[in-house]
């Protein structure tokens, strides 16, 4: 059926609006601090400090959600520039566009898992 | 009549068709966004993960950090993720047309709100990392 709506396509493009959400509303302060901030001196070093750092992400409160922040950004972020590869030029090759994207994301996002999880 | 008759001209569409006009470099722009805020999540979770070995490991990356490279490149990545946020409360308020009482909501209310919580969640963020939290931490 031509109307059918695709469900993977609907949940993924779901996706991508709450990554775009919480990226717009956390990762500039993020960037500011971990980047910016405590490099160029402006906010404290011990923001930035091991124990500091670990205590803070280290419990689970934060954790969690930091988990879902990071995860779902890059999802928005990939899934994004798939879109613009696809409409620069690639529209020919979506599928092995889509795998490698796709891929990329499986592996970070088990890797943001992974390293918070073990925090 | 058959399509062979009359062949098609397709026009070959450039890599480069958005450098056509001021518009299509803005969307461009907007749209990259993403690849950005992809690399920067990459970067901050290699620096928890440094976490995972010891302090001196983890400190030695820090100070790594603050080479001008890093802090330039962290420069493009806030310039980037702002122009993200700038324009995803934009769009929001133009796909998203809230309604009370049948009435639109004018998209500069809208987007006013989206800047407000903005603000707040930037503060929390920096709470988060910067503030006193242990009022929260004891709640588990």
């Amino acid at each position: 059926m031509a109307d059918e709506v695709d469900l993977v396509e609907t949940i993924l493009w779901g996706l991508f609006t709450a990554g775009g959400f919480l990226a717009a509303l956390i990762i500039p302060m993020l960037i500011f601090i971990t980047g910016i901030g405590v490099p160029t001196g402006f906010l404290s070093q011990d923001i930035l400090s091991y124990s500091n750092i670990l205590e803070r992400f280290g419990h689970p409160l934060i954790k969690l959600p930091l988990i879902f922040v990071l995860s779902l950004s890059i999802h928005h972020g990939l899934h994004r520039f798939r879109a613009l590869l696809l409409e620069l030029k690639l529209k020919k090759h979506i599928f092995l566009v889509s795998s490698i994207i796709y891929s990329i994301e499986a592996l970070s996002i088990v890797s943001v898992i992974y390293v918070i999880i073990f925090l | 009549m058959s399509e062979e008759n009359y062949p098609t001209f397709k026009r070959e569409q450039s890599i480069f068709w958005w450098t056509r006009n001021r518009r299509y470099i803005a969307y461009f722009f907007r749209e990259l966004t993403g690849l950005f805020i992809f690399i920067y999540t990459l970067f901050f979770v290699y620096q928890l993960y440094q976490l995972h070995f010891n302090e001196v490991i983890y400190s030695a990356y820090i100070s790594k950090m603050t080479a001008p490279t890093f802090v330039i490149l962290n420069v493009v990545f806030l310039l980037f993720s702002v122009y993200h946020s700038l324009t995803w409360f934009q769009l929001t308020a133009k796909v998203l047309p809230l309604k009370i009482r049948n009435k639109p909501i004018d998209t500069k209310i809208i987007g006013l709100t989206s800047l407000a919580l903005w603000g707040i969640f930037s503060y929390i963020v920096f709470i988060i990392m910067a503030g006193d939290i242990n009022w929260l931490m004891k709640l588990i």
